[in-house]
């Protein structure tokens, strides 16, 4: 369970997160909806990353107990 | 923004809409499996992001297919409670797109029933048009105050030169509508072409104080190019808030 979800924050969601922010940059949105839009895409994808990280650190835990999350 | 861009960004923008109500499910799957109190913990951190990120997402996408019309609008509208009443002022170019942000938002994300006061559009016309948009029709019930029609299966029919039979109709959805609620009048500036600018605003008047007691928001849409300036600051002084569009 842990694995799908940690693949899911850094793969899926991260991914589409970036692709979206690069494109938002490339294109030629008014400056001031560009930065409102990059602000909560940003928010995101620092949030998905925390993410990833937490469930990183309760994987570890879970390998080190051999519990039956892994 | 060129067309391409545009549709480039709101596919990503729906995808990652997707994405998210995907993994706020996830969580929740998880949460009801996993026994151990600290992991449940952190995943219910997790979990609450993640209706976060729902809410960013739906207004990125909003904020991409309306432009900052959106984006003014949904802050205002944040402010709407049970006993509150917002004045939404828009030039005519922006009308559609105010019905559509709106009822997305009260209704389809937050759940609210509406009484649709339809002054401008016969209620069939409407309905199929928010069928398009995607927004729940069912939470929605209709006051239509028709010059033509007489008679209608979607909608109390009143006229609009007669706001005694206006203000009664709203009353008596009000009390059969359950849960929470708002009056949305579309569009409050049309009655003037019907009745006497006193009138109206006497009306506007009532309307506020009696959704106010009943604990049923109110929004009162207003087109400029329909409206005086002095008839504007009257209905300005009388609603909580006024979003301009």
């Amino acid at each position: 369970m842990l694995t799908e979800a940690l693949s899911f924050e850094e793969i899926t969601i991260s991914r589409r997160l970036l692709t979206f922010l690069r494109e938002l940059r490339d294109s030629d949105m008014d400056a001031m909806t560009r930065i409102e839009i990059e602000r909560k895409i940003g928010r995101m994808l620092e949030e998905s990353i925390s993410h990833s990280k937490m469930i990183t650190h309760m994987l570890k835990k879970v390998m080190k107990s051999e519990q039956a999350e892994f | 923004m060129n067309r391409q861009n545009s549709e480039r960004l709101l596919a990503l923008a729906k995808e990652i809409l997707d994405q998210e109500k995907k993994a706020k499910d996830l969580y929740e799957e998880y949460i009801e499996k996993i026994k151990d109190t600290s992991t449940i913990e952190v995943l219910r951190r997790i979990l609450e992001d993640e209706k976060a990120h729902i809410k960013l997402a739906s207004e990125v996408l909003g904020t991409i297919q309306h432009g900052s019309t959106y984006t003014r609008l949904r802050d205002g509208l944040d402010r709407l409670s049970e006993t509150n009443s917002i004045l939404i002022s828009c030039g005519i170019e922006n009308y559609l797109k105010v019905n559509t942000i709106v009822l997305k938002y009260l209704v389809n994300e937050k759940g609210s029933n509406c009484i649709y006061v339809a002054i401008n559009k016969p209620c069939s016309s409407l309905i199929e048009t928010f069928k398009r948009e995607s927004i729940d029709t069912n939470k929605l019930s209709f006051v239509e105050c028709a010059t033509v029609s007489t008679e209608s299966k979607e909608a109390i029919l009143v006229k609009p030169d007669n706001l005694t039979d206006v203000t009664m109709s709203i009353s008596r959805l009000i009390e059969k509508t359950p849960g929470r609620k708002f009056v949305y009048m579309d569009a409050l500036s049309t009655l003037y072409i019907f009745n006497p600018g006193n009138v109206v605003e006497r009306f506007a008047h009532h309307l506020i104080s009696s959704t106010k007691l009943k604990k049923t928001g109110l929004i009162l849409v207003s087109v400029k190019e329909e409206i005086e300036e002095k008839s504007m600051a009257v209905l300005t002084t009388f609603c909580d808030k006024k979003i301009e569009v």
